[in-house]
């Protein structure tokens, strides 16, 4: 009876978590929805659409950047995807799709919006064989074509992985190496710091077998770099603890980095000038940063410039006047962080979705990644590895 | 191999000719021997040398080399103009075909010299101070302690008097010189928060001084004793003797002590990059005494700061420039160092020891 009642109780629970994420998938405004493909952003020409809890893109953007080929028959309405020995065959507005000769029945069918045909998502992806990760957190979709973390990991392992790159997946980055030592002794791994840019450069440059990067990848990057999305991370603005301000909106915030606010009594605080704490430029947080906080416009030059997130930290901690931005992963007691545009800069709130900065991990390699740095992929990708993601991150899986 | 005539060689032939026992044969064997491996050693310590000596030649080539991209796309205005954060960020996310070559390091250079110079200030009268305390004036049994306390001193990484800085001077310049109504009227220039130009001198100040210290302790004991001898002999008094005799006689070796010293704080960077604020602000004198308190970034501490922009060209050509200029002022400097030197040298030789 006991462990009858109980197991309803549990499926209950299993129903509402199921049917609360269906539900954040609803509420995330389309328009607000972006595609990270292998790290890199989906440029895309018609923004996604979000329809019964599926993200349909355009064919040929989410076609071409799972590297496969695709081809529209304008008469029989089809649109034929195919890489390698997969072909994936849909037809708008027809539920019934076939993928390499199999009969697959979708939720969602292809539609032509805007005289563009929009395709779902992760049906694609995933038939082509591409892990598609969506919960609605800040409306991301994540798709890894190189490693999925479904593979099979080695029963013995050795050699040495090198690291560098970004300060704020650096710590993340420890935290799943001595996981992956646990399991596979034998193996030497080091991380250095550097900046997402450094990171970037090492791995093409093949100084590092992974590169770590804090934003997504550009077209500016070097070519033939290959990402993989571990994990999302928010970021924060954060003040002194004793400052009173409890609350600023994005815009307080993008006029204090931009010189426009230079008064904490202009946010509500006491009469005391602002001490603006920013990032050098290779920062991938300092990217993310001006990208979506200061709209890509120029931070003050009186602002003092620190090489890595603990230095933020630190500067923070040690001025009243000061204001910083940090990784969520950095947040501690020693700083505060006020409410943003009225959210509170919380783990729960970045996984539903409600706190919006929030940005991609990527681990990049020169080229598909082979031998041990896929094995660490793969191992990050895992269930094991994930969990260990979402203690302090929001995972992707 | 061993020399004609040389007496092992000779040793060895009288031996021969006189026709005695052979067991001497292994002698001339051993004595070739060790002349073969010492001419070799001395062979390798002449290579050793001109290697060394190549390499630092070669590391001028490389910097400077590397620099002049830079260099040729601002010509002065590489000197004389500022902007270098937002230039540097400029650089950096420049788009792959349109690199951007614009760089101002006034504030940089500007900011080597005032942290040098000020700091230099404080240290030369505080530690000639010590110098001679220490080696006229200091009871015996006082005299061994203090002065390996100052060689201790001098041996300490920098980082440990940065870490001191952020911690002890800068909190205490903020609490005890700026005032709010000061921060806020100047935070549209810079922000005030005690990481300054005046932390910067007094963090630097604190490094060089047991330099200098054991510097000018050791010119001051090089003073040939009968001089002070003479001194005190014509009555004149034991301070006076220091002044007027002392002082002149060891005053170069005083001066290499000041440059080596200088040399010192020109290159410091990381005590530096922790103290003065890490802008590239341009301190400036009409402000008062606010000039003290303003923060600044040193060439030093911007190399280090920006290291990690030098996988973008510009940006790294742009932080060899800074090198090639800290560069030039240190050998400026070291030279200037072995003129003084060769001061002593031939007043030593003059004094006859």
């Amino acid at each position: 009876m006991r462990t009858r009642q109980r197991s309803v109780l549990l499926v209950a629970a299993a129903l509402v978590l199921l049917f609360s994420q269906f539900a954040f998938a609803q509420e995330a405004p389309a328009q607000d929805i972006s595609v990270l493909v292998n790290g890199q952003r989906l440029s895309l020409d018609t923004p996604p659409l979000l329809e019964q809890g599926r993200v349909l893109v355009p064919m040929r953007a989410i076609f071409e950047a799972i590297g496969a080929t695709v081809d529209w028959d304008g008469q029989t309405r089809t649109v034929t995807g195919r890489k390698g020995d997969v072909e994936v065959i849909l037809k708008i507005g027809d539920v019934n799709a076939r993928v390499s000769g199999r009969n697959v029945t979708l939720d969602v069918a292809a539609k032509v919006v805007n005289d563009r045909t929009l395709v779902p998502l992760r049906f694609v992806s995933e038939s082509l064989g591409a892990a598609v990760d969506w919960n609605g957190a800040a409306g991301q979709v994540v798709v890894n074509t190189a490693v999925t973390g479904g593979g099979e990991l080695p029963a013995t392992l050795s050699g040495t992985l090198k690291m560098s790159g970004s300060t704020s997946v650096q710590p993340l980055a420890e935290e799943l190496a001595q996981a992956f030592r646990q399991k596979y002794p034998q193996v030497q791994i080091t991380i250095t710091g550097g900046g997402s840019g450094v990171g970037i450069k090492d791995a093409a440059a093949g100084k590092v077998n992974i590169g770590n990067a804090s934003r997504a990848l550009k077209d500016s990057d070097p070519k033939g770099i290959v990402g993989t999305t571990i994990a999302k991370d928010a970021v924060v603005v954060v003040v002194h603890p004793n400052n009173p301000v409890n609350a600023l909106t994005k815009q307080q915030v993008k006029d204090i980095y931009t010189g426009k606010i230079t008064n904490w009594q202009a946010v509500g605080g006491p009469d005391a000038p602002i001490i603006v704490n920013s990032r050098t430029a290779p920062s991938g947080t300092f990217d993310f940063f001006t990208e979506e906080f200061l709209d890509n416009e120029k931070v003050v030059a009186t602002a003092k410039q620190h090489a890595s997130n603990g230095l933020v930290r630190q500067a923070v901690a040690a001025n009243e006047n000061a204001i910083g931005f940090i990784s969520m992963g950095y947040l501690d007691n020693t700083v505060k962080a006020p409410l943003m545009d009225g959210v509170t800069p919380s783990m729960e709130n970045a996984k539903n979705g409600t706190y919006h900065f929030v940005r991609p991990f990527n681990m990049v390699t020169n080229g598909e990644p082979t031998g041990l740095a896929r094995a660490f992929l793969e191992f990050v990708l895992s269930a094991e590895g994930q969990a260990i993601v979402g203690k302090e991150y929001i995972p992707v899986k | 191999m061993v020399p004609e005539g040389s007496p092992a060689q000779t040793a060895v032939a009288g031996k021969l000719a006189a026709g005695k026992e052979p067991a001497f044969q292994t002698v001339v064997v051993s004595a070739r021997r060790r002349s073969i491996k010492e001419a070799g050693i001395e062979k390798a310590l002449f290579a050793f040398t001109i290697l060394s000596s190549i390499l630092i030649f070669l590391i001028m080539f490389f910097v400077i080399s590397k620099a002049i991209p830079v260099l040729q796309a601002n010509g002065f205005s590489f000197v004389f103009s500022g902007g270098w954060d937002e230039h540097f960020v400029n650089a950096w996310l420049a788009p792959a075909g349109e690199p951007s070559w614009r760089f101002g390091a006034l504030p940089l250079i500007a900011g080597t010299l005032y942290t040098t110079a000020g700091a230099l200030l404080i240290a030369l009268p505080f530690g000639l101070g010590c110098a001679i305390f220490l080696t006229e004036l200091c009871p015996a049994r006082l005299r061994k302690p203090l002065e390996s306390t100052v060689r201790l001193l001098a041996a300490i990484p920098s980082v440990i008097y940065g870490l001191v800085g952020l911690l002890v001077v800068v909190p205490l310049i903020a609490d005890q010189l700026i005032s709010n109504e000061l921060a806020l009227q100047m935070i549209n220039v810079c922000a005030l928060d005690g990481t300054s130009l005046l932390a910067g001198m007094i963090v630097l100040s604190m490094m060089i001084v047991p330099i200098f210290i054991a510097l000018a302790a050791d010119a001051l004991a090089a003073v040939p004793r009968r001089y002070k001898e003479a001194s005190l002999a014509l009555g004149v008094s034991h301070w006076r003797t220091i002044v007027k005799v002392m002082l002149p006689v060891a005053r170069n070796g005083i001066l290499a002590g000041a440059i080596l010293a200088a040399g010192r704080a020109i290159g410091e960077a990381i005590a530096l990059s922790m103290v003065t604020g890490s802008v590239a602000n341009l301190p400036s004198v009409r402000h008062g005494l606010v000039f003290f308190l303003e923060p600044m970034r040193t060439l030093a501490s911007t190399i280090i700061d920006n290291a990690e922009g030098m996988s973008v060209a510009t940006c790294e050509a742009a932080l060899f420039a800074c090198a090639s200029f800290l560069l030039v002022a240190c050998i400026i400097l070291s030279l200037f160092a072995r003129l003084a030197a060769g001061g002593i040298q031939r007043k030593g030789g003059a004094a006859g020891g």
